[in-house]
């Protein structure tokens, strides 16, 4: 089948939508059934989309809300507070554990210091006291256990101790220097060893 | 938490010294020449301390200190012998474990005496290699901690004029 003008089938569609000027020849049948077949589609599509409801007010509700003079467009309440939402009680936590580090370290700055001489024991210990469980051993020297010997240094400060212990050599075995209060003004010193271990 | 970590590392570092055995203690000057003119005689009790419940023997004197620590770790104490050793500068006196005290004065100054003291177990192990002691005429020092007997051995040691 040949025609002298055979427009194309957009060409029809254009004509049908009004969007050419010049008007395509329809003289031939074949062509002229063409169009009236598309202008049949067109009026069914239509037809359809106006029986269907659900896209019905759609654009006018969308429209509504751009034009709505609040910025804020209130979100409806989506669902109830995540399960793993934790960061309250996280954030909490560590910060009550901040403030008691820092109670700590400033009451731990702020307790006095014991004054050194009132506090020093009588035994020079050298050197680390070994351990033992059955062997009985020299006890530590507290002030309390010998509550002369502080007193006695106090008030002869300026005097020659009766005895003095300048060094030990304890060779290879551990030792402790006391130095205990005796009858007289002076004090006793006693050059304990370890027996029991050797170094 | 912080604070634990200088403390453990400042009781390191004043702990380290006392490792070694040989202790040197603050003492006043020891004189470098011994007076030849002037001896002396140490005059010693040994004694056996154990935990019998014995008490301290009467035999022993007036010694206040064996109730006072270090010596009241031990409930009882018995004289086991007593003895003079003269020091011209040194002198030794057997023990009754079969060990032997060694004296020595290095120093004599007025009534005061620097005198190197040392216990030698039988067999010539050296037990305590030495001792410095500066100590006034009369005074008492010990020398204890050698297990004898169940217990151990105290030494009562005091230097007065020949």
């Amino acid at each position: 089948m040949s025609h002298e003008y055979d427009p194309s089938d957009l060409a029809l569609m254009q004509w049908h939508d009004g969007e050419l000027t010049e008007a395509p020849d329809l003289s031939d049948a074949e062509l002229e059934a063409k169009y009236e077949a598309m202008s049949m589609v067109g009026v069914v599509l239509r037809q359809s989309i106006e029986d269907d409801e659900r896209g019905a007010g759609l654009a006018d509700a969308v429209m509504a809300q751009l034009d709505a003079p609040s910025d804020v467009v209130e979100l409806p309440q989506v669902g109830t507070k995540p399960s793993n939402d934790n960061a309250r009680t996280i954030f909490g936590l560590a910060g009550l554990a901040a403030a008691a580090a820092a109670g700590l370290f400033f009451w731990g700055q702020s307790t006095p210091q014991e004054p050194a001489v009132a506090s020093a024991p009588a035994a020079i210990e050298a050197p680390a006291e070994p351990t033992s469980a059955d062997a009985p051993r020299p006890p530590e020297a507290h002030p309390a256990d010998l509550p002369n010997l502080t007193a006695q240094v106090d008030e002869d400060e300026d005097a020659e101790p009766a005895v003095e212990v300048a060094s030990v050599d304890f060779g290879r075995h551990q030792g402790s220097v006391f130095y205990v209060a005796s009858n007289t003004a002076a004090t006793t010193a006693v050059v304990w060893v370890n027996d029991e271990d050797e170094l | 938490m912080r604070r634990f970590l200088p403390l453990g590392l400042l009781a390191f570092m004043l702990g380290a010294p006392a490792a070694s055995a040989q202790v040197d203690l603050p003492g006043h000057e020891v004189p470098v020449q011994l007076d030849g003119q002037k001896q002396a005689v140490a005059k010693i009790v040994v004694l056996h301390g154990t935990n019998d419940g014995k008490g301290i023997d009467p035999a022993i004197g007036d010694l206040p200190q064996l109730k006072q620590p270090p010596f009241s770790a031990y409930d009882s104490y018995k004289l086991l012998d007593r003895g003079s050793v003269k020091l011209d500068p040194s002198g030794k006196m057997s023990l009754p474990d079969g060990g032997s005290l060694g004296l020595e004065v290095q120093a004599a100054d007025g009534d005061r005496y620097t005198v190197v003291a040392s216990i030698t177990k039988k067999g010539g192990k050296k037990f305590l290699p030495g001792a410095t002691v500066s100590a006034k005429q009369g005074e008492y020092f010990f020398l204890a901690g050698q297990k004898y007997k169940n217990g151990i051995l105290v030494l009562g040691i005091r230097l007065v004029d020949k």
